[in-house]
């Protein structure tokens, strides 16, 4: 069983759209989105492999999907995670796995 | 041997409204501490003369002239009414606004400002009821507490969960279990998918489970459940004890166990010890869960005592990362508006009275952080959307019974409860509406889960809908 992890850990894997629609929120929280990724055994660490940086210039929900998809391709057997930081609250607000390692299946 | 002389000052009782303790032209200053008062005089006592004797029996008079009144500037001391408000509907009491001069006070005691703002005064006879309504703190002297030992952001990092409210429950049945049920319970609550579970608040080291084969069990099925789900998970250990000793000894055994968390009963154990147990906890990286047992007998006649948003302030200056608040929709008494207002008191940076209904004074709070609101008390899944649409991410939502009552056991309950609040959070995401549609919400996400769909037909028809006590007055 994968492991539980992320905003959405209960829920079943989230579709592209349905990941693209977080995504949406996100910006339109006016929150800079983030892409990170981690090997199984780092899911629960506190420091995760950042995608780049934190998308700071992303406007379009299909600019940041487009990093999404594009880590995904690199590290397939990663966990990838969608964040969402509030630059006010200087704190991080949406956290959640967008995609689970391509050998792994939810029950 | 007594000499006999002419009258050396203005001795005798003078009325407490002529002796500079009534100044409605008086504007506070910045350093002044403000606080709201609901006065119900005694038939034949006036509303200045009966808000006069509060500043004054609250600050620096005694009932007569004394001679050595002359040895001080009373005006450096003295608190003044500075405004008289009617309350709509309720002819025969009034709300009086007194400012303290800040030098009544000690810096950083809030045991110092109880013994005078709800000291003797409450017994005063000139006075039916008295009821503490709001407290202003000025930054100079907010600035001499510290508040939550970590507060809301720190917990989230510690914890590493974001995004949603934190999902508790307390165990039951209350009392009687041994240890090792216990830990059962526990176990089971947390692999299923709570963040945290809780001790009771009556739970100390009786003689069917002594503290300390409590902390030990409890502290291996927390570690045993975040070892099967990949999650950081937390137990509140109650260290309510008679002693402050006692409370140390086991808030050290709980560290030692590596507990992320502990809890105790800030009112019963007094503000004292809650302080010195907030430093402790600071100190040694432990959260703290503030349970507000005691604090009914304060709160709720209408009249008389502190009001609930009184106690919760202290209980953020002081210094809890967690406090019980209402739920709104279980089983406690709560005033909906007013429960709203005081989350937002706890966890906000800066509070407007007019955005906080009960509230009398704007209150800024610095970089004093804020702390989660607990809602606890008959709630189950059927209420998730209309608490995450009430209290937003930053609140612990706790199931008790919601959890415990499940008919397959707490492991469902507590997976059925996850399920529902994620799924509630994933909605509201995208835009939904959680009171009109909160219900096919919870039927889409149950398709997935059988855990959440047995919880939505076991408690389909459950409410809890009596009129409240203590209703909230607007001035």
């Amino acid at each position: 069983m994968p492991r539980r992890a992320g905003t959405f850990a209960y829920l079943p894997p989230l579709t592209r759209e349905e990941i693209a629609r977080q995504v949406k929120y996100i910006l339109q929280q006016g929150w800079i989105p983030g892409v990170e990724f981690a090997r199984e055994e780092e899911v629960d660490d506190d420091f995760r492999h950042w995608w780049k940086l934190p998308l700071f210039n992303a406007r379009s929900v299909e600019e940041v999907m487009a990093e999404v998809e594009a880590c995904r391709e690199a590290h397939p057997d990663c966990y990838i995670f969608v964040t969402g930081y509030n630059p006010h609250q200087q704190h991080l607000k949406l956290d959640f796995v967008a995609y689970y390692p391509s050998s792994t299946s939810r029950d | 041997m007594t000499q006999k002389f002419e009258q050396l000052y203005d001795a005798g009782v003078k009325p407490y409204s002529e002796s500079g303790y009534l100044d409605l032209d008086y504007t506070p200053g910045p350093h002044d501490v403000l606080a709201a008062f609901r006065i119900t005089p005694q038939p034949n006592v006036s509303w200045e003369e009966a808000a006069a004797a509060v500043a004054a029996e609250s600050s620096f008079a005694t009932w007569t002239q004394v001679w050595s009144d002359y040895l001080v500037d009373g005006d450096q001391y003295k608190a003044r009414v500075y405004e008289i408000k009617p309350i709509p509907g309720r002819d025969h009491q009034f709300i009086a606004y007194i400012a303290y001069p800040l030098d009544l006070f000690e810096e950083g005691s809030l045991p110092n400002l109880m013994s005078s703002l709800v000291g003797n005064v409450f017994g005063f006879k000139p006075l039916r009821a008295l009821r503490l309504e709001d407290l202003y703190f000025p930054p100079a002297y907010l600035k001499t507490f510290q508040g939550p030992p970590h507060g809301i952001q720190v917990e989230r990092d510690k914890l590493n969960k974001y995004g949603r409210p934190l999902l508790g429950g307390t165990m039951k049945p209350k009392l009687g279990l041994s240890a090792k049920n216990y830990g059962r319970l526990i176990y089971e609550a947390l692999r299923g998918g709570l963040d945290f579970t809780k001790d009771d608040e009556n739970i100390t080291s009786q003689p069917f489970m002594r503290w300390r084969d409590r902390y030990e069990i409890v502290m291996e099925a927390v570690h045993k459940a975040e070892a099967e789900t990949g999650e950081r998970k937390g137990h509140y250990l109650n260290v309510t004890a008679h002693t402050m000793e006692e409370i140390y000894k086991r808030a050290e055994f709980a560290k030692e166990l590596g507990a992320r968390i502990i809890m105790v009963d800030y009112l019963i154990i007094g503000f004292t010890a809650f302080t010195s147990l907030s430093k402790w906890c600071r100190e040694n990286g432990l959260l703290l869960h503030a349970h507000r047992a005691f604090h009914s007998v304060i709160d709720r006649h209408p009249d008389h005592g502190i009001h609930w948003r009184v106690l919760a302030k202290w209980c953020r200056i002081v210094g809890a990362d967690h406090v019980h608040n209402g739920t709104v929709v279980g089983k406690l008494e709560a005033d909906r508006a007013s429960t709203i207002a005081i989350n937002k008191m706890l966890r906000d940076p800066y509070v407007r009275a007019e955005d906080a209904p009960g509230f009398h004074f704007d209150q800024p709070w610095l970089s004093m952080p804020g702390m989660f609101p607990v809602a606890s008390g008959g709630i189950h899944v059927w209420h998730m959307p209309e608490l995450v649409h009430i209290f937003g991410d930053d609140v612990v939502l706790q199931f008790g019974g919601g959890t415990v009552g499940h008919p397959w056991g707490s492991a469902a309950g507590a997976t059925a409860n996850r399920v529902a609040l994620e799924a509630v959070i994933k909605a509201r995401n995208e835009g939904r509406d959680l009171l009109r549609e909160g219900r096919d919400i919870l039927l889409e996400a149950a398709r997935h889960s059988p855990e959440l769909r047995v919880a939505l037909e076991t408690w389909k028809d459950v409410t809890f809908d009596y009129e409240t006590v203590d209703k909230l007055v607007t001035v």
